[in-house]
């Protein structure tokens, strides 16, 4: 062990995505929300709170995932190795197994594409049930759609394949640097966050060849792009930090690919949201996304929800798991055993 | 000092202490002990919790080896944290990973996984973290998961094996993928050719020096998580040379099994494992007997030893004790094969206060013989899943008993005057349960059984009169309650009998013979 921790506090984790907790995801389109259990998924009207429909599930939710136009949503089981694919319009779901560690998907059209890590394959699933899977280089991938294309990137080769969505075989590949932790993309651009070199890469999504590869605070892990209101072209990039406890951000810009150059020509101005050592900000922020118009960052060891503004980040719920919560309407809605309960920012 | 590394056994479950006897692990579970008392930091400390905890397991104390799981799980929690608080995101990782690790101990699945996950969004590039994910996946029975973890810690490694601690790394990393392809296929070639080229590195010039320090320190422990280049080169080499055995038993390459479970015992002669193969692959029933009584010696509460020892003990066991080493679980587990289950529970009140679940095992065993179902329930609850499904087996085949000797007598008006083999089976399970309805053996006294008998050679003959004891009927074996002499001489062979059943020993149909014409 290279580094052993001289001191020990007997604190309890919040686990990320614990035994039995449930998962949460705003289905905006339907104006509901979309729960999965052990066994169980169900709508949910966010105006009347009450239940629309059941329909069966996985037994380990891993993840859930909905699309935008609120037709089709599905469950991944990791343990089980099985995702519930659902049609939300009928109120219909289908368990399919699935290789091994189904642990992302994403929804490009009215296709499923789900990612299952340890068999190094990817499973497209179509609305009338029918299956095709395709195996891949490398057995430690993140899944990326954009451009209407899946996208896999094998984290210990670096290695990124563009699959054609019909027939899944490899469009073009590239090399990229291995051992990211996060992946996402915008404007034609791919991004990628090296927490161990503390370095953020940019890619042509094209071409799959770098771009730009700059210093990035010291552990970043999670990368978020944000929108701008109203406008199109602008964006945002956002990057979590745990280990300087602070959440990087570029403001302004045109386009992600200039919020890059121009962060990183201006030394990546991050915001230091708080002092290192803050009581407020104790153990920093490992994970972001973008809900209601808003950037919202969680602290996976402690559990807590914060909304950021500006250089601004309030704590919004504590002692929560990751995925058992949903930003809809300007409140926080968290699933726990004896329901739901919401809470104004 | 080296990294710490998990190696995971998970070729039998082991033991527990009998009286004042004195079991392999008891050197181990001191030294791992010692370790813990002097562990400087969280992480140590985790390390020697996990060891100690499995030690315990090995000897099936599942109460003090959870104990012990859950600290390692409430020390790494805390590690975690006090890391995420110093901005140390590598000891971070580090904890949430050995924490996954101690949940997969415990067996909680979702949540090992899920640290894990945590884990490798900072460590993807660790081979070590990979490796603890195969070990975990492997221990949780998820071998597709640990068999890509392994690979991924495999290719990682690969690249930096020029020194001798580099390569202890990456054997270790083939060790845990071997594990997982063995539990995918037991006769995996590539698991055999990984296993074999671990054992070559190991006994290479390149580790003269460590085998000349171990020999200088007369070291032998065998432990699942490692720190010292000591301990992983004598636990990696112990238990890929027991992998390589089974393999190579499974393939049927009975010779080259038996040496490698030998090679083992070079280096520790009372390894159970390699002790229980040797009687598994045993030519002479002599030499057999040998090895259950050493097996036992060095561990009496291996679950794997004793599953294997009652399926012995179903053919022509011999009593323990005559080729000595013999111990109060052995004995008692032939107790109970010859139905003296009052013995047997003696035989394991004189195990000391350690409570392993390998006496819960032979109480349930007892319980069960005595008609105490829900007792027998109870207790197979308290098992490890190999223990708890043997007696869950039994528990069924009584329940069956049961249900057919109720059918039995609700059909005793129209019992067949010439049974049939199936009536005769069904008859002699319901015979068997020790709180048979008193009715049903009312019913059968006051009914006579016609069939024709295979008779047994006569124990005794005089001229005119034949004694005999015991034959079979529809292959069905029976005996009478006391050698009956007959009228008349009468050879072995077939011949109609007339009788009546009183009751069943085991698989025997006990009968008194009314009237016999030879054919």
């Amino acid at each position: 062990m290279r580094t052993l921790a001289l001191v020990m506090l007997l604190l309890l984790l919040a686990a990320p995505a614990a035994a039995g907790d449930p998962l949460l995801v705003h289905v905006p389109a339907r104006r509901a929300l979309l729960r999965a259990d052990s066994g169980s998924v169900h709508l949910i009207d966010i105006a009347s709170r009450e239940r629309i429909w059941t329909v069966p599930g996985v037994r380990h939710p891993g993840a859930i995932i909905a699309s935008a136009a609120g037709d089709l949503a599905a469950v991944l089981d990791p343990i089980a190795n099985e995702v519930a694919v659902i049609a939300l319009g009928s109120g219909t779901a289908v368990i399919h197994p699935i290789p091994e560690t189904p642990l992302a998907g994403e929804i490009i059209g009215d296709a499923l594409y789900v990612l299952s890590r340890d068999a190094g394959s990817v499973t497209r699933i179509d609305s009338d049930g029918s299956r095709i899977s395709s195996a891949l280089p490398g057995r430690a991938g993140l899944l990326l759609a954009a451009g209407g294309a899946p996208y896999v990137y094998d984290r210990v080769s670096g290695s990124i394949v563009r699959l054609d969505p019909s027939s899944l075989e490899i469009e073009a590949s590239g090399s990229l640097p291995p051992f990211a932790s996060d992946l996402e993309a915008g404007d034609g651009t791919g991004y990628l966050v090296l927490p161990r070199e503390g370095r953020l890469v940019a890619f042509s999504l094209e071409s799959l060849e770098v771009t730009e590869s700059r210093a990035a605070g010291a552990v970043p892990i999670d990368l978020q792009l944000e929108r701008t209101a109203g406008a199109l072209s602008g964006g945002t990039l956002a990057i979590a930090d745990p280990s300087s406890k602070r959440v990087w951000r570029d403001e302004g810009a045109q386009s992600f690919g200039q919020a890059l150059a121009r962060g990183f020509l201006r030394g990546l101005l991050g915001l230091g949201l708080y002092a290192p050592q803050s009581a407020e900000f104790p153990t920093g922020v490992d994970r972001l996304f973008t809900a209601d118009r808003t950037l919202w960052g969680f602290d996976s060891a402690s559990g807590t929800l914060y909304r950021i503004e500006g250089e601004r980040a309030r704590a919004s719920a504590r002692g929560v798991s990751w995925g058992s919560f949903a930003v809809a309407d300007s409140r926080v809605w968290i699933a726990n055993s004896e329901g739901i309960e919401s809470r104004p920012w | 000092m080296r990294a710490l590394l998990p190696i995971v056994l998970i070729l039998a479950v082991p033991m527990s202490g009998a009286g004042q006897q004195r079991l392999a692990s008891d050197y181990e579970i001191a030294t791992a002990e010692r370790a813990l008392a002097a562990a400087s930091s969280p992480m140590r400390r985790v390390a020697a919790l996990l060891n100690v905890g499995d030690l315990r397991a090995s000897r099936l104390e599942l109460e003090a080896s959870r104990e012990r799981y859950g600290e390692a799980e409430t020390v790494a929690s805390g590690a975690a944290r006090s890391a995420r608080v110093h901005s140390d995101l590598e000891a971070f990782a580090t904890a949430m990973a050995y924490r996954g690790l101690a949940r997969a101990k415990l067996g909680d699945p979702v949540s090992s996984f899920a640290d894990f996950e945590e884990a490798l969004r900072y460590q993807s590039d660790s081979p070590r973290t990979w490796n603890l994910y195969a070990s975990a996946m492997t221990i949780l029975g998820m071998p597709g998961k640990a068999e890509a973890g392994a690979r991924n810690a495999v290719a990682l490694a690969s690249v930096r094996n020029e020194t001798p601690e580099a390569l202890l790394d990456l054997s270790i990393y083939r060790y845990a993928l071997a594990s997982a392809l063995l539990a995918t296929d037991p006769a995996s070639a590539e698991a055999g050719e990984l296993l074999r080229s671990i054992v070559e590195a190991l006994d290479s010039p390149q580790f003269d020096f460590l085998r000349e320090r171990i020999a200088r320190q007369e070291r032998f422990e065998v432990f699942s998580s490692v720190r010292r280049d000591e301990e992983a080169w004598l636990s990696l080499r112990n238990r890929s040379l027991l992998r390589l055995a089974g393999l190579r038993e499974e393939r049927g390459e009975i010779a080259s099994a038996r040496a490698t479970y030998e090679r083992v015992l070079d280096s520790r002669s009372d390894d159970v494992h390699a002790l229980a193969g040797l009687a598994r692959l045993a030519g002479a029933a002599d030499d057999r007997e040998r090895w259950f009584a050493d097996s036992f010696a060095a561990n009496p509460f291996s679950a794997s030893l004793i599953l294997q020892y009652e399926e012995h003990l179903a053919g022509d066991a011999a009593e323990p004790g005559a080729g000595g080493g013999e111990s109060a679980m052995q004995r008692a587990l032939w107790l109970l094969s010859r139905e003296r289950h009052a013995e047997a529970l003696e035989a394991v009140a004189t195990i000391g206060e350690r409570r392993s679940a390998a006496v819960s095992y032979v109480r349930g065993r007892a319980a069960l013989a005595a008609g105490e179902i829900d007792r027998a329930e109870a207790l197979a609850a308290s098992l490890p899943p190999s223990l708890r499904n043997r007696l869950v087996q039994r528990l069924a085949l009584a329940r069956d008993a049961r249900e057919g000797a109720g059918r039995l007598l609700e059909d005793s008006g129209a019992w067949p005057e010439e049974p049939a083999a199936a009536w005769l089976r069904d008859l002699a399970a319901a015979l068997r349960d020790p709180s048979i309805d008193p009715a049903l053996l009312a019913a059968l006294d006051a009914t006579l059984f016609t069939s024709l008998a295979v008779l047994d050679p006569p124990t005794d003959t005089r001229p005119g009169v034949t004694v005999l004891e015991s034959g079979s009927i529809h292959g069905i074996p029976f005996r009478f309650s006391v050698p009956t002499a007959f009228h008349g001489d009468i050879a072995a062979g077939e011949s109609r009998m007339t009788y009546r059943i009183e009751g069943a020993s085991g698989q025997t149909l006990l009968v008194a013979p009314v009237r016999i014409d030879p054919r």
